[in-house]
């Protein structure tokens, strides 16, 4: 720049005098400034909040389902088994597991050949609930869940109930029970013979060999 | 307030209405200067010279500090001067003509130099520089330019640049006789 210099020519052009914008004008101008600014002071929190809620979002609905999963389970305990249901090594330990309504269902179904009153009203009791037997349990599991439990998704969980009871090694054995005191001993042998292969640690309850297994 | 145009300007980006006073009150006689200089109308350079701190203000998100904040300015003040020009009919080749600017008709260079010494022989002198040149000189006055920043601003190449400064100064040195 120095070589572009021209002092006589600056200083001459300086003398021309210091013009300046009107007063108006001035104030036209900083009053849109002005007014262009708190729009730009309004945004970086605009996009602060724009920026978080996505990942908000995201948390709130993670610990809306791990709250309500919770509540699901506490309320139905026998849900949180099915994942290890599959595995025919853990068979015993659910058996641990097993709600008490099973091996009471031993006591009432017993007495079948021979019904008592008392043995009736748990019949009549147990209508509702899950069958052994597969295709009642999938269509009746969840009339009998949703009465005990909140409507909201009754009827899935009422549906993942009824295929553990169909499953569990309690239920199947008072249904083989149920076919020999039926005198379907054939079909009692072949589903006892089943039963073993599906649980093969599963130790069977001394009183109900005595109903499962075929007595000359 | 202190700081540099550029923190001004990024402050102002920012929301900060006070950065922008402060850049207002430091370039709004320099940039009134050079659009009044440009055009000769007073009144179309008060809109003009409104225009381009508009422009300046819409484009704050643009802003990049990666040039002086007055090559920015004087960009957009070059750039709405172009138009404006466009609008009259101008083409831009017409800015590089020595003699033809057309609103200067009356302002031949031997008239200057036939005119008594002085500032009133400068003002003309000035006045009769073809646009380019004119401009070259006012941004180098007003907004302190070198001439690859002048280059910048106005979108030509440096040799343009350093060409159109030189024969501007050389023309307002022979109008105060010292040519």
């Amino acid at each position: 720049m120095a070589e572009d210099a021209d002092p006589k020519a600056s200083a001459a052009y300086r003398e021309l005098g210091a013009q300046e914008p009107p007063r108006a004008l001035d104030e036209a101008i900083l009053a849109a400034s002005r007014r262009a600014a708190p729009s730009l002071t309004g945004r970086p929190a605009k996009s602060r909040l724009s920026r978080w809620a996505v990942p908000l979002s995201l948390a709130a609905v993670v610990v809306l389902s791990v709250v309500v999963t919770l509540r699901i389970q506490h309320e139905a305990p026998g849900i949180e088994s099915e994942q290890t249901l599959p595995a025919a090594t853990s068979a015993p330990a659910r058996v641990a597991e097993a709600p008490p309504p099973a091996p009471k269902a031993e006591a009432p179904r017993k007495p079948l050949a021979q019904p008592t009153a008392k043995a009736q009203a748990r019949q009549e009791a147990r209508r509702d609930e899950p069958k052994a037997l597969p295709d009642a349990a999938a269509d009746r599991a969840p009339a009998g869940e949703a009465a005990a439990r909140p409507a909201p998704a009754a009827g899935a969980l009422a549906r993942s109930t009824a295929k553990l009871e169909v499953e569990s090694p309690e239920r199947e054995l008072e249904r083989i029970a149920q076919l020999r005191a039926e005198g379907k001993h054939d079909e009692a042998d072949k589903a006892l013979a089943e039963f073993r292969k599906r649980f093969p640690g599963f130790k069977i309850p001394a009183a109900m060999v005595e109903r499962v297994e075929r007595r000359p | 307030m202190g700081g540099g145009d550029e923190e001004l300007m990024l402050a102002y980006r920012g929301g900060d209405a006070g950065a922008f006073e402060e850049l207002y009150r430091r370039h709004r006689g320099g940039l009134f200067r050079f659009v009044t200089h440009s055009v000769r109308d007073r009144a179309v350079a008060e809109e003009l010279y409104q225009e381009i701190w508009m422009r300046a203000i819409e484009a704050r998100n643009r802003y990049e500090p990666q040039a002086k904040f007055t090559t920015w300015l004087y960009t957009i003040a070059h750039n709405r001067l172009v138009d404006h020009w466009r609008k009259k009919g101008l083409q831009l080749v017409a800015l590089e003509a020595e003699d033809d600017y057309p609103a200067n008709p009356g302002h031949e260079p031997q008239r200057i130099l036939e005119a008594k010494r002085g500032l009133e022989r400068f003002a003309r002198a000035l006045d009769a520089l073809p646009a380019a040149q004119r401009e070259a000189f006012l941004l180098h006055e007003e907004a302190g330019m070198s001439v690859p920043e002048i280059a910048r601003a106005t979108g030509a190449d440096e040799e343009a640049a350093k060409s159109r400064l030189r024969y501007a100064i050389a023309k307002l040195k022979e109008a105060l006789g010292d040519g």
